[in-house]
């Protein structure tokens, strides 16, 4: 029996493992997906959780009820992944050899990458990029009644680039509700040089900003946080002084992969961004938003890369020469 | 503009990406190459199928 085996059963993954059990015969391949837990989280439906648009029962499921049957779906922790050998070694459930493997293993934030903001995080400091953020930073902005908040983002890239925008929008939309909009103020700290990535998307958003009365701080590279002070400094020492700060920090990879030796310090996959296969592994092929392809960090990227990936593997299997390349695509 | 406003539309797209998500894309869906596939590239520099 061949084996494919899939590590992260996150959206890359389970479309892998999905699309994949359709092609290949159940009595020739045998496919694992490995995750270190059971919960899917729909991660654009993090961003409304704050406001009490989107509740835990709609965004929190199970990974294995989007599982199709003839996967086998292992519970553990990633322990080291071994190309050389072709073999994942996991925390409970032994070691997996495989012939092909797929990686779709994510990134996530890291507040501890920068200095006092780990220190500060829940107390006048928030995020909405893990679940439990979510629901800490809805408490928190029922409570607040007026003063100054700061949305910022420490460093690209992040996932969902869009998204911190998108939360200073619904912010203003959420203090005109509980009529106390001019007794906040909303300021969008940014590192890029204006309002988004895109010039004609900047020239829009900016002037979606002006209306909704929001300030935009670019160019504004975060050094550290005080929340003593409730400040944030960059690295030139600008201040920007906040009540209540809503950060996204540092995005990384996943550890594992940089304590494998296969990931860059950031914890991200380096890949050819055209096949998103590693350097001279003609059996193995990265995913999502844990690959270093300079393109957004976001489900429909994944969704893009997964038909590359199905199409290439499909002809790797048959010996055929693999002409499907990926371009990036979010839409 | 109209894309920022709060619209009906909107809020429809929202639960109908959704419902997508959940239903076809984990699935593993085919759901036909990406709209924007060609616009602004630079098409000598893709390597073509």
């Amino acid at each position: 029996m061949k084996k494919l085996v899939i590590l992260g059963a996150g959206c890359g993954g389970t479309m892998m493992a999905n699309k994949m059990r359709r092609h290949l015969d159940r009595d020739e391949w045998n496919i694992t997906i490995i995750d270190k837990d059971n919960i899917h989280d729909y991660q654009p439906g993090y961003l409304f959780v704050p406001f009490g648009i989107n509740t835990e029962k709609e965004i929190r499921k199970t990974k294995r009820e989007f599982i199709k049957p003839g996967i086998d779906f292992v519970i553990s922790e990633l322990v080291n992944v071994d190309w050389d050998r072709q073999e994942i070694a996991t925390a409970s459930r032994g070691k997996f050899s495989y012939d092909i493997l797929i990686m779709s293993t994510g990134c996530d934030v890291r507040p501890e990458e920068v200095e006092g903001l780990a220190e500060t995080w829940g107390k006048n400091v928030f995020g909405y990029y893990r679940f439990d953020d979510c629901k800490a930073l809805k408490k928190a902005l029922a409570q607040f009644n007026g003063g100054k908040l700061v949305v910022n983002i420490a460093e690209m890239p992040i996932k969902c680039p869009v998204a911190p925008l998108e939360f200073a929008f619904l912010a203003d939309w959420h203090f005109h509700e509980r009529g106390i909009r001019d007794k906040v103020e909303i300021e969008f700290v940014t590192p890029l040089t204006g309002a988004f990535t895109k010039p004609v998307a900047t020239q829009v958003l900016t002037e979606a900003c002006k209306q909704k009365n929001i300030t935009i701080t670019p160019n504004f590279a975060l050094g550290s946080v005080d929340g003593e002070r409730k400040v944030i400094q960059s690295y030139d020492g600008t201040e920007v002084n906040y009540d209540m700060l809503v950060s996204i920090p540092p995005n990384f990879g996943s550890q594992v992969m940089i304590d494998s030796g296969i990931a860059d310090p950031m914890g991200y996959i380096p890949v050819d961004k055209y096949t998103l296969q590693p350097k001279d592994r003609d059996n193995v092929w990265v995913l999502g938003d844990g690959t270093n392809v300079p393109t957004s960090k976001a489900g429909a990227v994944a969704h893009f890369q997964a038909d590359i990936l199905e199409e290439n593997i499909m002809a790797f299997i048959n010996g055929e020469a693999q002409h499907a390349r990926s371009d990036g695509h979010a839409l | 503009m109209g894309l920022l406003q709060d619209t009906e539309i909107n809020h429809l797209s929202k639960l109908i990406f959704k419902w997508a998500y959940y239903n076809l894309l984990l699935a593993g869906t085919w759901l036909g190459p990406p709209a924007l596939q060609l616009a602004g590239k630079r098409m000598d520099m893709i390597k073509k199928k």
